[in-house]
């Protein structure tokens, strides 16, 4: 983050929460106070598993099915929290909530056709991606029990998905095949919510970092119908799970 | 998850090491391919076996390409939509009209289960299969009827000798015979020099317009009522024969008196029906007077009947489809072809009105316009459809292709006007229908043993400025209609040919399967003064 940008972030942090006040100069580490805002920026990579083989009526004398490739991928992902700690007096347990809004680089997934649902007419491949931006209520629990600079959590968020599917295109495995008309793309919101664990330390008085787990399922996702299609939507995933390996860096005040 | 998904699903897990097999839902397999160029004003043909992989019947739909129609029929070909069980083939026949299409096709064709909301699309399986065809301009290939080998003239030069001759060049520059009228009596020569002259000089203008050697015929009126003008008694056809002869020897004379030989008439023609009787002994005597060398040995020129000098050639203008016609049993038909009689044979394809059998699908798969079908029965069309290419009145075939206008008895392919013109000719209709009966009847479908002899299937190109009769020479015919013409039927061909395969084919006698190629045939026109008079300038 650059100088400016985190000059504008105080900025907002002092807007929201004004009885707060700026921070006073980062030395040695103290006893927080018992509220505190907390803004966590959180990054890593993110496995998912591919989806499910579904077999979609195109016409009422035409189904294909859509063999998708058994194989995990990989994506970036990112998330910005933004809420209050507060650690009752006396208890070993800081707990925070706020608003997390996460990101994602997008995830493609692949497969083979098979026309008319027969496994002799293996006739094309076929992806699509898909994005979410994600914003939940999200919570994490904290504890001191065992240190005051390394504190161990469990998270959980529960909000709403954007689901953005798109960029569906098939390829002809043989020269005699012809590409018949595509999903197109597709919009939608959907219930999505998030699990994690993981360790921070705390640097000093502000700044904590951090590493974890978390899973997230985006929810519902499909693409729409191809033109020409009589009935039901394109492919479609009714969860995608993603496990990310999460780096984080916190600041409080 | 359906039990069949969850099914399918277990067997996909089961299977997936084992990889799957990419077959396209159709196999599309060229028989007869499009030209790679297609000038605006003509039309092509392109023939396609398509075959249904899938494990059960399905329907399917070509894809519509602008200017590309399917052509159904029963036997053998595609029907439309494309029904097709497991394995089934068909022939998907094409007509691709050059002034219709887009100015570039490349790919397809493509078949569908349908046409709305296409699926399961596939094209050939092999790129060079594929439709490929660029529409090129009609200006390139107008007044380039170079198809034209013969002509046969029916009337003498006008006196302007020079347009005569440029006009002659302009309707058929790749032409090897010419074979001009001499009328009865010759205008006086021998006897007087001049006429002789006038014959004589217009062999060398149309010699020195073709730098291609010509070989120049000999085509007197020998009709029966000649008789008289070549001072002849009725029936004496010996006479005429004769007088005949003393004419061509004494214009060769004058083209020759160069000191060069071969510079005059090259060839003898006689016409049907003429004086001069048509079997095969007369034909063979006839010979021995025209090239005493090459004539058989037991063959006699007639009592008071000249001989050619120098020899030359011996060609016969045939009858309507004529081909094997002579039969004088036990003569074998064609006995009147070969060195000892005919060098050549010019059959006639014209003046025809014929039953088209039980080949309905011509009618019903739009082979035939619909509009010029407009009064075939359909109740039970196998009997008796009178197809009429010319029609004089006098004998009316009642024609029902194609249909005469309300009120009249005759109607002509020739000058049939489109409906939707409203402007003969109509390219389409003539060349269907001359395409198809050139495949039914002699002497394409009797080949004959010609012996070495040449046949040139004749046109004729009369119109009524000089005859009753209308052809290629009637009102509305232009040298690059002439040529659609002539490319519309070689693209019938191809059409019939995919309509009517082996062994259905139309090609009677096996043509294609045994012999002649009707696209590899010689072709000429017989009275092509009416065409030039429809050539400006």
């Amino acid at each position: 983050m650059t100088k400016n940008g985190q000059i504008v972030l105080l900025v907002w942090l002092c807007l929201i929460v004004p009885e707060i006040g700026l921070p006073g100069t980062a030395g040695s580490i103290q006893e927080a106070t018992s509220w505190a805002t907390v803004a966590t920026l959180s990054a890593g990579p993110a496995w998912y598993h591919a989806g499910r083989t579904q077999t979609i009526d195109l016409q009422p004398d035409f189904t294909n099915t859509y063999v998708t490739h058994q194989e995990e991928h990989l994506i970036a992902s990112g998330e910005f929290f933004l809420g209050l700690q507060k650690q009752p007096m006396g208890s070993t347990w800081r707990g925070q909530l706020g608003l997390a809004v996460a990101i994602n680089s997008g995830a493609r997934t692949q497969g083979d056709i098979w026309e008319l649902s027969e496994p002799d007419f293996d006739n094309f491949t076929y992806q699509y991606k898909i994005t979410q931006t994600r914003v939940t209520l999200k919570g994490k629990l904290l504890s001191t029990v065992f240190s005051e600079t390394w504190l161990p959590y469990v998270s959980a968020g529960v909000g709403t998905g954007f689901n953005k599917t798109y960029n569906f295109a098939m390829s002809p495995k043989i020269f005699a095949a012809i590409p018949v008309p595509a999903f197109k793309c597709n919009s939608q919101t959907a219930l999505s919510y998030t699990v994690g664990a993981g360790l921070q330390h705390a640097l000093n008085q502000y700044l904590h970092v951090g590493i974890g787990y978390e899973l997230a399922d985006w929810g519902k996702s499909n693409l729409s119908p191809a033109t020409g299609q009589v009935s039901g939507t394109g492919l479609e995933f009714n969860h995608l799970y993603t496990n990310q390996l999460q780096f984080s860096l916190s600041y409080l005040a | 998850m359906t039990m069949n998904k969850f099914g399918l699903s277990i067997m996909m897990v089961l299977l997936a090491p084992l990889g799957f097999a990419a077959s396209p839902i159709l196999n599309i397999a060229a028989v007869v391919k499009a030209p790679t160029s297609l000038p605006s004003n003509t039309s092509a043909a392109a023939v396609y076996r398509i075959t249904n992989n899938t494990s059960k019947l399905h329907s399917f739909v070509m894809q519509n390409i602008r200017g590309i129609t399917q052509i159904t029929t029963t036997t053998g070909a595609c029907s439309n939509p494309i029904s097709l069980s497991k394995g089934q083939s068909c022939l998907l026949n094409l007509r691709i009209r050059g002034n219709e299409i887009p100015p570039k096709i490349q790919g397809g064709p493509v078949v569908c289960n349908n046409s709305a909301n296409p699926f399961g699309c596939s094209q050939p399986a092999n790129a060079s299969d594929t439709l490929n065809i660029t529409v090129t301009l009609a200006e390139s290939y107008a007044e380039s009827n170079t198809w034209i080998s013969v002509l046969v003239a029916d009337e003498e030069s006008p006196p302007d000798q020079v347009t005569y001759v440029n006009k002659i060049y302009t309707l058929a520059p790749s032409v090897e015979q010419i074979h001009l009228r001499v009328v009865a009596g010759a205008n006086g020569c021998p006897a007087t020099q001049a006429s002789c002259q006038i014959y004589a000089d217009l062999i060398a203008k149309l010699r020195t317009k073709y730098t291609n050697p010509l070989l120049i015929g000999f085509h007197p009126d020998d009709s029966r009522s000649s008789y008289t003008d070549w001072g002849c008694t009725v029936n004496d056809w010996q006479c005429v024969l004769n007088a005949s002869i003393v004419v061509m020897n004494a214009i060769n004379a004058i083209a020759d008196s160069g000191g060069q030989t071969g510079q005059g008439f090259n060839i003898f023609s006689l016409e049907q029906s003429y004086a001069v009787p048509a079997d095969s002994p007369t034909l063979r005597n006839v010979k021995a007077c025209l090239n005493p060398p090459e004539a058989a040995s037991d063959a006699t020129c007639p009592t008071n009947v000249t001989h050619a000098s120098p020899v030359v050639k011996f060609g016969w203008v045939l009858p309507s489809y004529g081909g094997c016609v002579i039969t004088v049993p036990p003569t074998p038909c064609d006995n009147e072809y070969g060195t000892d009689a005919l060098d050549y044979g010019y059959p006639q394809y014209y003046n025809l009105g014929t039953l088209i059998g039980n080949y309905t699908a011509l009618i019903t798969s739009g082979y035939f316009p619909a509009y010029s079908t407009t009064c075939v029965s359909h109740v039970n069309p196998q009997n008796s459809i009178y197809i009429v290419d010319e029609d004089n009145g006098d004998h009316p075939y009642n024609p029902e292709i194609p249909c005469p206008a309300s009120g009249q008895s005759t109607s002509n392919v020739f000058t049939y006007p489109d409906p939707t013109t409203h402007t003969p000719p109509n390219i389409d209709l003539v060349s269907a229908y001359i395409a198809y009966i050139m495949t039914q009847l002699p002497p394409i479908s009797d080949i004959p043993n010609v012996n070495g002899s040449t046949v040139y299937v004749t046109f004729s190109g009369e119109g009524t400025a000089q005859a009753p009769s209308e052809f290629l020479g009637a009102p509305g015919w232009t040298l690059q209609s002439i040529l659609q013409f002539y490319n519309g039927i070689n693209t019938n061909f191809g059409v019939l040919y995919g309509l009517y395969p082996p062994p259905n084919t139309l090609f009677n006698h096996g043509v294609f399967a045994n012999g002649v190629n009707p696209s590899a045939i010689k072709y000429g026109i017989w009275n092509f003064s009416s065409i030039l008079d429809n050539i400006p300038g």
